[in-house]
């Protein structure tokens, strides 16, 4: 479903549109489902209380992205996150994904893709914070590095080299991976 | 293996369902359009006053401004403690020689700043407050504090214990009546030997 301007003129729209890419964001950053809740809305408060008028749609997308990005690390900053222990993680969800998954199908033939699914979403959770965000940005949102830096206002060659290192590091947890 | 393509089924599957998505929309709706006022500041100054041949006042102050006075009426005179009032109210203010207004209009009128007065009227002594001088606030409860007691006073004449502000409180003793505030009871007792009481109840 693509959205325009045009389209997107009611906030419910914008929020129903958007709401699955910043909670995905905030997730990548703190792997907890109520913690990504929290993001998601108080990012989308933050939308609407700012009012600005975007240029097109890629503004308002990048706009969005860059807020989950800030709003996600100061919640990852913040002492309640520091000092909560938490029983849903990531690693919980993450199961239950793959167990629901495999009961549609038969389990000989998900195990595998399963277990492997798992292994992928695990690894990429054990990169640094900051290497998360460049690979959902780059991996998921095929988005270019220069277009990453200027929405996390960081230099180009910064964001390749923490994608480059990145992929090191997934090498060495995944093995042979095609990381292109 | 393909990673993007693995990633991307993978995290794809971290998308909020559509409950998620619903009630995510529904509490931002929920802040942005809520109509429930902010508490106000909970500064507070209470003073009990008992006056001449009037009975006693009690005067809520939040901030600068008196939101609330209770009197209590003299038998004979059908005063509504304003006399109570005002030396209450010198209390607060420190202004010497003010003696309250006595009037039967009441407390109200004897505190020019006060938007609200309960008043009691000792010959039907078990109603605590005259039904259309029901305070009103931005929320249905102040609190006040009595003797490092938080006390919410709630419109229903309850008054429970939970957290709440500072509140100063003055108590001044005369006249027909006293007041006084043990543990369970803010009370104020006719001067006789007749065991009648007004109590705020405390739950």
């Amino acid at each position: 479903m693509e959205l325009s301007l045009k389209t997107a003129e009611s906030f419910d729209e914008v929020m129903r549109f958007y709401t699955p890419m910043v909670y995905r964001i905030a997730f990548t950053r703190l792997g907890n489902p109520s913690d990504c809740e929290d993001v998601t809305q108080d990012v989308f408060l933050r939308y609407f209380k700012a009012n600005i008028t975007f240029e097109s749609e890629e503004h308002r997308k990048a706009w969005l992205i860059r807020c989950a990005v800030n709003r996600a690390n100061s919640y990852a900053a913040s002492a309640w996150y520091r000092h909560k222990s938490s029983s849903e993680d990531w690693e919980s969800l993450a199961e239950n994904e793959i167990l629901s998954d495999s009961r549609k199908s038969s389990v000989e033939e998900n195990s595998e893709r399963s277990e492997r699914r798992f292994l992928v979403l695990q690894a990429v959770m054990k990169l640094p914070p900051k290497y998360r965000t460049a690979i959902y940005l780059f991996y998921f949102e095929d988005l270019p590095t220069a277009k990453i830096a200027e929405i996390t206002k960081a230099r180009e060659s910064t964001v390749r080299s923490q994608l480059s290192r990145a992929r090191e590091m997934l090498k060495k947890l995944l093995g042979e991976v095609d990381l292109q | 293996m393909k990673f993007r393509d693995e990633f991307k089924n993978e995290i794809d599957k971290i998308s909020p369902n559509e409950e998620q998505i619903s009630r995510i929309a529904e509490n931002v709706h929920g802040k942005l359009y809520s109509t429930k006022k902010k508490r106000k500041p909970l500064y507070m100054r209470i003073a009990l006053g008992a006056g001449g041949v009037c009975a006693a006042a009690i005067i809520v102050i939040v901030g600068s401004n008196i939101i609330k006075g209770r009197g209590v009426n003299s038998i004979e005179q059908n005063f509504t403690g304003n006399t109570a009032g005002g030396n209450a109210e010198n209390d607060l203010y420190n202004e010497e020689g003010y003696n309250g207004n006595d009037t039967p209009e009441g407390t109200a009128t004897s505190l020019n700043n006060c938007s609200y007065a309960l008043t009691m009227d000792s010959a039907d002594q078990k109603d605590i407050f005259i039904p259309d001088t029901v305070i009103e606030f931005d929320e249905d409860i102040c609190i006040l504090k009595l003797d490092g007691k938080e006390l919410v006073y709630r419109m229903t004449n309850e008054v429970l214990f939970p957290d709440g502000d500072e509140i100063n409180v003055k108590i001044e003793g005369g006249g027909d009546c006293v007041v006084q505030f043990d543990e369970k009871y803010l009370t104020v007792l006719p001067n006789d030997t007749k065991e009648r009481s007004y109590y705020i109840r405390v739950d």
